[in-house]
């Protein structure tokens, strides 16, 4: 090899080529790739179950949240038709409080009310 | 293999070992770190994978390996910050050499490989595909994508450098 210092373009251009050769790929390169491309699909086939479970657990969770809510609307509703109740029988009372007082004042007045 | 991988992974094996030392040297040389360059090249060949059908001859096949590889170590160097110089010796080893290379000086060759590791990296990549694929010029400025007279000026600014620094510290090689 000649001086480093005097190589020109064409010398240093070889002396690359030489030094820079194709280096093998590690040992076993092509069984790992190909169990590398393989994996995907065992992945699919390991996955779904996976996804199964979870959109249960998820259908679940949601069928629960939904009883819980429907059941907190119902128990809302049948508050307000007892309190609608209450206040129906308490006017309904003193309407006849009210009508029984006045029957009694027309009575006392010598108003007949047979007719 | 196993027998229901049938013909597509008989000819993706035989697509591998035909291109498996090109694709890994050039990860190699371009990121200088022995196991990202295995990931790179798994990262390509699992692309090949799945888009051979897209290829359409050899030669194309080689091209578009020879590309994807350059951009996935680029992306793989950007990815993790690292410089190529960071790790030096572990490949270099006689043991990653091919059968029946000619031996060369080993300290000169490793000398040369940290001086490649130290160019920018668009020089780098020129001169890799120059110099270890034996690609024109405007080869390279086809595969990269690139004026070939970009190209040129990466290699010539490349060797000059190449050159200026074995002058400096590879004298002690030199007799």
């Amino acid at each position: 090899m000649s001086e480093m210092n005097n190589w020109n373009n064409e010398e240093f251009d070889e002396e690359l080529a030489r030094m820079l050769p194709h280096v093998d790929a590690p040992h076993g390169f092509a069984a790992k790739v190909i169990a590398a491309a393989e994996a995907p699909k065992k992945a699919k086939v390991l996955a779904f179950p996976q996804i199964r479970t979870w959109a249960t657990g998820a259908i679940a969770a949601g069928v629960i949240v939904g009883a819980l809510a429907v059941g907190d609307v119902h128990r809302r509703h049948e508050q307000q038709r007892a309190e609608a109740q209450r206040q129906f029988d308490a006017a309904t009372q003193i309407t006849d409080r009210v009508l029984a007082r006045a029957r009694q004042q027309v009575v006392k007045a010598g108003i007949s009310l047979e007719e | 293999m196993s027998a229901q991988m049938g013909m597509e992974s008989t000819e993706f094996r035989g697509l591998i070992e035909q291109h498996q030392r090109m694709v890994f040297s050039i990860a190699l040389r371009v990121t200088g770190e022995y196991g990202v360059a295995e990931e790179v090249a798994q990262d390509v060949f699992l692309e090949l994978y799945r888009g051979a059908d897209k290829l359409e001859s050899p030669d194309h096949t080689k091209f578009w390996l020879r590309r994807v590889t350059v951009n996935k170590a680029t992306d793989s160097l950007r990815r993790k910050s690292r410089r190529p110089e960071a790790v030096a010796e572990e490949w270099m080893e006689e043991k990653f050499l091919p059968d029946g290379a000619a031996k060369l000086d080993p300290g000169m060759e490793a000398r040369l490989e940290d001086l490649l590791r130290t160019l920018p990296e668009p020089m780098r990549i020129a001169v890799v595909l120059r110099h270890q694929e034996e690609m024109l010029p405007d080869e390279i400025a086809a595969l990269l994508g690139q004026p070939v007279a970009t190209v040129k000026s990466h290699l010539q600014r490349g060797l000059q450098l190449l050159r200026r620094k074995a002058a400096v510290t590879m004298k002690e090689y030199v007799r």
